[in-house]
C-alpha cells in the first residue's frame, strides 16, 4: 500500500500524536481487508440514503450535496486502522460522523468542506478548531483523534 | 456546571402558547420524546438516530431552537405516548412519507434542565400546547455572550442522548 504523505501541508508536531508515520504505521493490510471493504461500502450506502432517512426523522432542510460528497470522500480516505463511524444529518443540512467507543466519543461535522470535530461532546468536550478538508487527505489534526479500530 | 448562566433558566418555566390553564413544568415531571426513522431498516447499523437538532427559527422566537416532547403528566401511560407516535406515523403514511415510529425516550424536566454544554448553553422545558395539552418544547438556552456553532450542536446532541438514554421501543404491527 502506498501512502502519499508528502502532501500534508499542516504543521504537524510529533509530540501531539499527529505524526503522519504514527497515524498510519499500525495498519495491518493482511487481515480483514474484505470485511473492511464490505463495511465501508455499507457505510457509503448509508450516506447515500441519508437524505431519505433525514426526511423520515423530520429534518426540514434538504441535505447539502457538498456535505454528502465530502462525507463519502472522507470515509473513502479513512485508513483501515481507524474505526468506521455512524452517520447522521444535522438541522443545517450537513452530515456528521460519530465514533462511539468504550474509551470515548468523537463527533465530526462536515459542513461542506469545513470540518468541526468535538471530542467527548457534552459538558466537558474538547472543540478542535475548524479546518478545511481538501478531499484528498484527512488533516492530521483530525485524524489523530479518530479512534483506532 | 459552566460558569456562564444561560438565559432565563428556571425550574418552573411559564407556559408558552395557550398554556395558562396548565401548571408550569416542574423538575420532577416526566418528559417523553418520540423517535422516528425510515421504514426500511437497511444500513441502520451505520445511521445515527434520532438526531436532536433544535432547528433555528428567526421568524418565531418561541419555537427557535426547540424540539417537541410529550408531557407525561398529561399522558401518564406509555401506551398513550406510543399512541401519539403511531398517529404521527399514520399521518405521515397518509401523506406518502416514509416514516416509522420506533418508540419513545424518557427523561424528566429536571434532568434536561441540569445539562450544560461545554460553553454553558443550557436547556429549558416549556409547555407549547398548540398540538394539545401534552405538547412540550425543549429549548436550547444560549449562554450570554457565547456563540452557538457546529461544535455546540455536537455538545447539545450528546447531552440529549445522556438525558434520554433508553428507547422504549414500540411495534403495533401497523407496518
Amino acid at each position: 500500500m502506498m501512502l502519499n504523505l508528502a502532501y500534508y501541508d499542516e504543521d504537524v508536531r510529533p509530540s501531539s500524536g499527529a505524526d503522519p508515520v504514527c497515524l498510519y504505521s499500525d495498519i495491518d493490510i493482511s487481515s480483514g481487508a474484505t470485511a473492511r471493504a464490505v463495511a465501508t461500502e455499507r457505510l457509503g450506502l448509508a450516506i447515500q440514503r441519508l437524505p431519505s432517512h433525514a426526511e423520515a426523522q423530520g429534518l426540514k432542510r434538504e441535505l447539502s450535496q457538498l456535505s454528502l460528497a465530502a462525507a463519502r470522500a472522507f470515509i473513502g480516505l479513512l485508513p483501515t486502522n481507524r474505526a468506521l463511524p455512524r452517520v447522521g444529518a444535522d438541522e443545517d443540512g450537513d452530515v456528521f460522523l460519530v465514533w462511539d467507543t468504550p474509551t470515548g466519543v468523537c463527533e465530526l461535522t462536515l459542513a461542506g468542506m469545513t470540518l468541526y470535530m468535538v471530542i467527548n461532546p457534552g459538558s466537558r468536550s474538547t472543540h478542535i478548531p475548524q479546518t478545511t478538508f481538501d478531499g484528498g487527505h484527512i488533516p492530521p489534526s483530525i485524524l489523530q483523534h479518530i479512534p483506532r479500530g | 456546571m459552566a460558569a456562564t448562566s444561560p438565559q432565563a433558566s428556571s425550574s418552573t418555566s411559564p407556559g408558552a402558547s395557550g398554556a395558562s390553564a396548565l401548571p408550569p413544568v416542574g423538575d420532577a415531571d416526566g418528559v417523553a420524546r418520540l423517535s422516528f426513522a425510515k421504514r426500511s431498516s437497511e444500513d441502520d447499523d451505520y445511521l445515527e438516530i434520532p438526531p436532536w437538532e433544535f432547528p433555528s427559527n428567526d421568524a418565531d422566537p418561541e419555537v427557535d431552537r426547540t424540539e417537541s416532547a410529550v408531557c407525561r403528566n398529561v399522558k401518564p401511560s406509555v401506551d398513550e405516548v406510543h399512541q401519539l407516535g403511531c398517529q404521527i406515523e399514520a399521518a405521515a403514511r397518509a401523506a406518502n412519507r416514509d416514516r416509522r415510529y420506533l418508540g419513545c425516550l424518557e427523561s424528566t424536566a429536571g434532568t434536561i434542565r441540569s445539562k450544560k454544554t461545554t460553553k454553558g448553553h443550557g436547556f429549558d422545558v416549556r409547555r407549547y400546547t398548540k398540538e394539545g395539552d401534552w405538547h412540550l418544547h425543549i429549548k436550547v438556552l444560549i449562554a450570554h455572550g457565547m456563540a452557538y456553532g457546529k461544535h455546540d450542536k455536537s455538545d447539545v446532541r450528546a447531552l440529549m442522548r445522556e438525558a434520554f438514554p433508553t428507547l422504549i421501543s414500540h411495534s403495533c404491527g401497523a407496518a
